[in-house]
């Protein structure tokens, strides 16, 4: 609880010094005000800590109705209309959360659309609450419930879509405030740019209409689409905060500032929309060059893999004469009586050759070890994983791939990222083998069907030049590269990663021109099955 | 009596497609007295090989055109009988499993001691010799009851199952002076003296009959 603590000496203070700040153009005397920031700061803690924040919601309202407005209405009504709300709020959090999944850190689109939403709800819900019963004590008539209500409405929730962002963001530390001394400047020149915009349309430029407020959107924009969420919802905070100030000097009046808070609400959901779909895509792109960091570490690990086996087995044979010419030669030695130094030092010679072939020999097997997950994959998957990886390097050279994946495939036993090199390596090599010719249609086709029974087949197909017969022979051959850059491993990985894995890969040329290749994959079993993806 | 012993030498053939490891083994065989004749291929070995050549063959499992166990599956199917002894690569479990069920006589791992391999070389052959020296009497017993008559043969198989001469008579509906007659014949045919000679002779007919 101690924590609970704190979260109170924070939260209230905060509360009422919010609610004070925003005490302006009131309905009298009630706590109904263009922008009410108390509102964002309850809901921010509401989605935050959950339901049981409510009371405390419910305490600061009535402190700030006490300290600040000198309780102007029955103890009893204010108690009431003020549990309204924050039963209100308290409720629509837990269902955002609880119901529809809401994320605390606004990591998606759809959190910040279910936060408008929800709050647009909530707020109408607490206000049509908070009303009815101050006219229930014959504070307003009737005929003024609607415009009352729409005046409670668009306080809350720009309240809301002002601060609970900021709240939830900053509770992620999704952000660091050091910006690098680039960054530092480009904020700066935003803020200064809010600022500029604020000056034209309140400044001594303006015409009473303030007809200029759309040049607010221009900075606000600029902000989202640099820094996304964060960015966009710490514009719309400083807009906010920048227009109340504008409007407090100016001195306009309250039909006014009603009118500019749905303005100031357009350009807060335009704002914090833009930024959500920025910052989705941004994660999107990072997780994909995360993966291909990852992937280019695993192809590197096997690459060196390879080529030690196959160093391994170059060497393995000519120690392995070595070392048989030298005990050849000993017993020659030792038959003939020759000089007893002649045969120590062939016995020396023996020494040294076998502890050579004890390096090579342990050097293979801690490469024929290589750690491998199995688990059951689904091939439609693999294949997707693969071409998220391989598509944007090949298809910024004009080739097109398109994916014919059998309907009703069961899952391959293998492990993902392996499976993935093995497609990357030969969508690759098909996408190099057609950048490398001239004209003609750029095409790779990726099929997946049943194979022999318990195998399924993927393969590889494309409409380039297709290779020699010299070629063809040596295809799977380390060290046997076409490419000007390459060291000819990824053809003979591809297959000692299929071969692992139980199933067999060859490569064809077709007669109409092109390539294909051709592997096979086990079915998993249900033992793998139960590590399905 | 029996003939002729196998009297050509038994060669140790080996194919390694490696020819410092091929040459340095044949230094090792010649040293320990083994005629030995080196092969790059297995198609090489195949060319030239002859059937009744007695021996032993030691083939590596890894070689580029036809690997150690596709060689000695060719053998047995050309009717090839030499005992063959397959070289497996370091730590190869699964390659020793194959050479054993293909029918190989042995197998090495690599890094083998060459003496190991010339003692296992020699167990080899000197099954080889044996097999090939009972085919042989076989043979030879074959040639000699092909020049029985049919009633002969039949006095031959009733001897062998240790039958007297009065048992044999009522048997073929023959007279016992007939019989032995035929049982003359067939010892001096057969070129054995005895009964019991006759019944062994009829043993390993029968078990090579078939091969």
């Amino acid at each position: 609880m101690p924590k609970d603590f704190r979260l109170i000496a924070v939260y209230l203070p905060a509360h009422l010094f919010l609610d004070w700040v925003s005490y302006i153009h009131e309905l009298p005397p009630l706590n109904v005000t263009p922008w009410n920031p108390p509102a964002g700061l309850a809901m921010g803690m509401l989605i935050a800590f959950g339901p049981r924040m409510a009371p405390l919601v419910w305490l600061a309202l009535t402190a700030g109705d006490v300290l600040i407005r000198g309780l102007t209405v029955d103890l009893w009504a204010t108690l009431v209309s003020n549990a309204v709300i924050a039963g209100c709020y308290g409720l629509a959090a837990w269902i955002m959360r609880s119901r529809f999944g809401l994320r605390p850190g606004l990591e998606r689109l759809r959190d910040i659309a279910l936060l408008m939403a929800g709050s647009g709800i909530a707020a109408a819900a607490a206000g049509t609450g908070y009303i009815s019963v101050f006219m229930w004590i014959g504070l307003f008539p009737a005929s003024e419930f609607l415009p009352a209500l729409l005046r409670y409405w668009v306080g809350d929730v720009i309240g809301i879509m002002v601060l609970t962002p900021v709240i939830l963001l900053l509770r992620q530390r999704h952000w660091s405030l050091r910006l690098p001394w680039p960054g530092g400047v480009e904020a700066a020149a935003q803020g200064l740019a809010i600022g500029l915009a604020l000056w034209v349309v309140f400044g001594p430029l303006a015409s009473s209409r303030y007809e200029y407020f759309y040049l607010l959107f221009l900075p606000v924009v600029w902000v989202a689409s640099r820094h996304g969420l964060t960015g966009a919802a710490l514009a719309a905070l400083v807009c906010q905060v920048g227009l109340i100030i504008a409007i407090q000097s100016v001195g306009t009046e309250t039909a006014i500032m009603t009118h500019f808070q749905f303005l100031m609400l357009a350009l807060t959901v335009t704002a914090l929309l833009l930024g959500a779909v920025v910052t989705e895509r941004r994660r999107a792109e990072s997780w994909v060059r995360e993966r291909q960091e990852e992937f280019a570490h695993a192809s590197r690990l096997t690459e060196a893999g390879e080529m030690t086996a196959a160093l391994a087995h170059e060497i393995n044979q000519p120690l392995a004469a070595t070392m048989s010419y030298a005990r050849a030669a000993r017993k020659i030695a030792r038959r003939d009586g020759v000089s007893s130094q002649l045969a120590e030092i062939l016995d020396k010679t023996i020494a040294q050759a076998e502890r050579a072939d004890r390096v090579m020999r342990s050097l293979r097997d801690f490469v024929r070890k290589g750690e491998r997950r199995t688990e059951a994959v689904v091939v439609a998957r693999l294949v997707a994983d693969s071409l998220i990886l391989a598509g944007p390097g090949v298809r910024q050279h004009g080739v097109a791939i398109v994916t014919d994946i059998a309907g009703g495939l069961p899952p391959v036993a293998g492990d993902p990222v392996q499976l993935q090199q093995v497609l990357l390596n030969l969508v690759r090599n098909a996408a190099e083998a057609m950048i490398g010719s001239p004209g003609g249609e750029r095409l790779i086709t990726l099929s997946a069907g049943r194979g022999e029974p318990g195998f399924v087949e993927i393969a590889v197909r494309d409409t380039g030049p297709g290779f020699s017969e010299l070629v063809e022979r040596n295809l799977f051959i380390p060290f046997v590269t076409t490419k000007a850059t390459g060291m000819g491993l990824g053809l003979s990985i591809a297959r000692s990663i299929v071969e692992t894995h139980g199933g067999a890969l060859a490569g064809y040329r077709l007669p109409e021109g092109g390539t294909i290749f051709r592997f096979t994959l086990p079915i998993a079993t249900s033992h793998d099955d139960r590590h399905a993806r | 009596m029996m003939t002729a012993m196998p009297d050509e030498q038994s060669i140790v053939f080996v194919i390694d497609d490696d020819e410092a490891v091929r040459d340095a083994l044949s230094v090792h065989l010649d040293l320990a007295g083994l005629p030995v004749r080196t092969f790059a291929s297995a198609s090489d070995f195949l060319a030239a090989i002859d059937p009744d050549q007695g021996g032993c063959a030691v083939l590596d499992i890894r070689m580029p055109d036809q690997d150690g166990i596709a060689l000695q599956q060719e053998m047995i199917r050309r009717g090839l009988t030499l005992p063959v002894i397959i070289i497996t690569g370091h730590g190869d479990v699964e390659a020793a499993v194959a050479a054993f069920r293909s029918g190989a006589v042995d197998f090495l791992q690599k890094p083998f001691d060459e003496d190991l391999l010339i003692e296992r070389i020699r167990e080899a052959i000197e099954r080889d010799r044996h097999s090939r020296r009972l085919s042989l009497e076989v043979a030879e017993i074959r040639v000699r009851f092909d020049q029985l008559s049919p009633r002969e043969k039949e006095v031959m198989d009733l001897v062998a199952q240790g039958h007297s001469n009065k048992v044999i008579a009522i048997r073929l509906d023959i007279g016992v002076r007939t019989v032995e007659t035929h049982r003359a014949k067939v010892l001096e045919k057969m070129g054995v003296r005895s009964a019991p000679e006759l019944a062994r002779m009829k043993m390993r007919l029968d078990e090579g009959g078939h091969g």
